[in-house]
């Protein structure tokens, strides 16, 4: 009785971690964290969002598009600065290694936010539909804030916020 | 009688001899003076010295739509950045991090002024722009006005800017410099802050430079 038993709970146990790390797999290999958009001034009709984007599986993610109810259209921009010009250069995709996170922050990767629906203030929320090579998408909120500079961000706030 | 001239025969050698001494020692204190502001120089970063570029006269509109030339930026420490307020990641950053820095700096510097110069006359109208800069802090000035006023100053300055991908006719992008440039109360262009920035590096920065500049008149 007790071999049977130790040997259903084997069992038992190594379905659930067999279909946990399937699901894993499938749909939450991704994840986010500390998504916002940079509130600005409220007649610009361009903003920038950011967040970290996690990729819990051992294979690389490539991002193909995002796009958002809130905005006309969402595109993926790197500012990259060449000497003593600054310059924005459009990315088709991006790849997020297995096992790894890629941060879109300020000065570096972010997203263009067009032509916001209303104007947003700090504690606004925003849709961002993210889409990805593998056909999965996933929907995420992302929170308005102002955030003065670069000497106290991210990680402070997103304790602060979330 | 006798022994004053004497005495005054040993002076003047004497006298030779201390001239001597004392200008070697005035050469010496002056070579070693200037080793030193030399050494200053190079340990100043981002420090134009000794020849900075005095700024001519240039025209360009305010905010509010008023003229704004080289009367406006003297008797003043001017911080210059250069950009668009369609820029909605490089310019926003560095206009926070600039109005950080002029909140602790103003209590000390009351002959402060910043200013955000649009390299985008196309979009950035007088009343964007008054919105734009004053949401930052309300002291901010706001320049712009045509092509060609623009470039009375960005031309002096030595800046470039140029639109990027214009098959987008509405939302085109500008590459422009990302420093911050620092014009003196006498109107010449002595400091330029590179990124990135931050407000510490740069009330550091800017105390150096004004400190340095002061010591030379």
């Amino acid at each position: 009785m007790n071999k049977v038993n130790l040997f259903l709970l084997i069992t038992f146990i190594f379905q659930i971690l067999f279909s946990s790390s399937a699901f894993t797999n499938e749909n939450v290999a991704v994840s986010f964290s500390d998504a916002w958009i940079s509130e600005a001034p409220p007649t610009l009709s361009v903003l920038a969002g950011y967040a970290n984007i996690h990729n819990a599986s051992d294979k690389p993610i490539t991002l193909i598009s995002v796009s958002s109810p809130n905005f006309s259209k969402v595109e993926i921009h790197r500012s990259v600065l060449n000497g003593d010009m600054v310059s924005m250069e459009k990315q088709e995709s991006l790849e997020i290694p297995a096992k790894n996170t890629l941060t879109l922050s300020p000065g570096d990767l972010h997203l263009m936010l067009f032509d916001p629906d209303k104007p947003l203030r700090s504690g606004d929320t925003a849709t961002l539909n993210f889409s990805f090579s593998d056909g999965h998408n996933q929907t995420i909120e992302a929170k308005v804030e102002r955030r003065t500079s670069h000497d106290h961000s991210s990680e402070d706030h997103s304790h602060h916020h979330h | 009688m006798l022994n004053k001239l004497s005495n005054s025969k040993f002076l003047i050698p004497a006298m030779a001899i201390l001239a001597m001494l004392a200008t070697s020692a005035g050469f010496y204190i002056s070579v070693k003076q200037s080793q030193q502001s030399q050494q200053a120089v190079s340990n100043i970063e981002g420090l134009f010295w000794p020849n900075p570029k005095q700024i001519n006269e240039f025209s360009v509109l305010d905010q509010d739509g008023n003229g704004f030339g080289l009367n406006q930026i003297k008797g003043k420490w001017s911080f210059i950045f250069f950009g668009y307020s369609h820029c909605p990641d490089v310019c926003p950053v560095t206009m926070s991090v600039m109005a950080d820095s002029y909140k602790e700096l103003v209590g000390d510097n009351n002959d402060l002024q910043l200013i955000f110069a649009s390299v985008d006359p196309e979009r950035d109208t007088p009343e964007i722009l008054s919105q734009y800069v004053s949401y930052f802090n309300p002291d901010f000035i706001g320049l712009g006005g045509t092509n060609e006023m623009i470039t009375s100053l960005t031309g002096q300055i030595g800046v470039a800017y140029y639109l990027n991908n214009e098959n987008q006719a509405e939302d085109y992008l500008v590459d422009h410099s990302a420093s911050i440039f620092l014009i003196d109360p006498l109107g010449r262009m002595v400091g330029k802050l590179s990124p990135p920035h931050e407000k510490n590096k740069i009330i550091q920065q800017f105390t150096t430079i004004k400190n340095f500049i002061n010591e030379q008149s």
